[in-house]
């Protein structure tokens, strides 16, 4: 690794974990029904598994036990930041 | 060059779509249409099966032979095997003399070359070839668990929009890794559909209704390899579908002892939908390799969808997302 690489940031996330050209945003776009960006959004009670621990009650990005994958996880689709809003 | 690697990119260009998960979610289902049998492969393997029903039905009066398998869900890929088992009224006809009695009736009939009787497996079979068309069928026998498998997932495709899309995707993308057979410890049809229908039905934005599989394709794969490439812990969970409302469900290992031979391994656990007892995926030994594939394609679309996103058009002009993890041999379609 060059020792002049600039240090990055994410001006969509305000992140320093990745430059805006690595983005996932780019890639991690929904396109959502109109419904569920309204106040009447979707009030179905979502299906919880925890990919971490199997808990009903959180997603695997929200996981308090210890990781199990060796794999970093860099913020994946299942966290409750993916919820409609008033689900979360 | 890149249109005989990915022909189905050829006339379908995307790359003006703004959004590069749109990009993604059109190729997706150009590459789905373009595996998709063809009109003529449909008619080959209706007549290949029709035959062999009305032959066997005729040879052994008081049985019927059925198709199960990826054939009897229309999730198979160009060239795939036919599976077809006969059941009896009397319920005896797994047992050597009547393989053998069978194969030679095939044999006769030219109905069938390169027959080999398999009489000692753990599930007998004959195997053969079409003479006509050359696809490869495999025959067993009295086993209804196939096809009550076949009429599960017929029944979710049509209520899980989006599914057959991935499958048929991941499908493809693990025979062309080599991934795919279970003899040699890949990941075999149904636990690739389990864990599709799974992830779909788990994800918090389908779950909850908030938007359309079929219009999220793109971002819906990414994700899948994501969570089975990277975060998923193979350790320590099964993947289960609750057996009164099918909900997708993760259980212990250590608490289902039944399930999991060895406790605490990195092993895949499926657990079959009709037998709590039942490890799907008992042969897929090669977990290792799977997971990195799963990873290693998650990279690799990410990757891809950065460098396309910053590219001049005419640098992204014909280019294919899914090239990397896909490539398609075989004859033009
Ligand atoms: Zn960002
Ligand atoms: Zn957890």
């Amino acid at each position: 690794k060059s020792k002049t690489r600039k240090k990055q940031y994410c001006r969509t996330c305000d992140s320093f974990q990745h430059g805006d050209e690595n983005c996932p945003t780019i890639w991690r776009s929904y396109l959502t029904k109109r419904s569920a960006n309204n106040d009447n959004e979707s009030c179905v009670l979502p299906v919880i598994c925890c990919y971490n621990c199997g808990s009903s009650l959180h997603y695997g990005d929200e996981c308090p036990e210890q990781r199990s994958s060796r794999v970093p996880n860099l913020g994946s689709a299942f966290s409750g930041n993916n919820l409609p809003k008033k689900l979360r | 060059p890149s249109s005989t690697l990915y022909p189905w990119v050829r006339n379908h260009d995307h790359c003006k779509q703004k959004e590069i998960a749109d990009w993604l979610t059109l190729e997706m289902k150009d590459l789905v249409n373009y595996i998709s049998p063809s009109s003529e492969e449909i008619i080959t393997r209706n007549r290949v099966i029709n035959t062999l029903k009305k032959q066997i039905s005729i040879f052994w009066p008081g049985t019927e032979a059925h198709v199960f398998g990826s054939c009897a869900t229309d999730l198979y890929l160009p060239g795939s095997d036919i599976d077809m088992v006969v059941i009896s009224n009397t319920g005896d006809y797994e047992n050597r003399s009547r393989l053998y009695q069978l194969s030679s009736f095939l044999r006769a009939k030219n109905l069938a070359k390169n027959v080999e009787v398999i009489a000692s497996a753990k599930v007998p079979i004959i195997k053969f070839v079409d003479p006509d068309s050359n696809l490869h069928i495999d025959i067993s026998f009295e086993r209804k668990n196939g096809l009550d498998a076949a009429r599960r997932i017929r029944r979710w495709l049509s209520s899980t929009p989006g599914l057959r899309e991935l499958v048929l995707v991941v499908k493809q993308f693990l025979r062309s890794r080599k991934l795919n057979n279970v003899h040699v410890g890949g990941l075999g049809g149904y636990a690739t559909i389990i864990m599709c229908y799974h992830f779909l039905h788990s994800h918090p934005k389908l779950s909850t209704n908030s938007m359309d599989p079929s219009d999220n394709l793109g971002v819906l794969l990414i994700e899948f390899f994501e969570l089975y490439g990277r975060n998923f812990s193979y350790d320590n969970l099964i993947i289960s579908l609750n057996p009164e409302t099918e909900e997708p469900r993760y259980l212990l290992k250590d608490k289902n002892s039944a399930l999991n031979t060895a406790r605490n391994t990195f092993s895949i656990v499926i657990q079959d939908p009709a037998d709590p007892t039942n490890n799907i995926s008992r042969s897929s030994y090669n977990l290792r390799d799977l997971k990195k594939a799963f990873g290693g394609a998650y990279q690799l679309l990410v990757a891809k969808c950065y460098q396309l996103n910053v590219a001049p058009y005419k640098d992204r002009l014909g280019q294919s997302i899914l090239g990397d993890i896909i490539k398609f041999k075989g004859k033009e379609r």
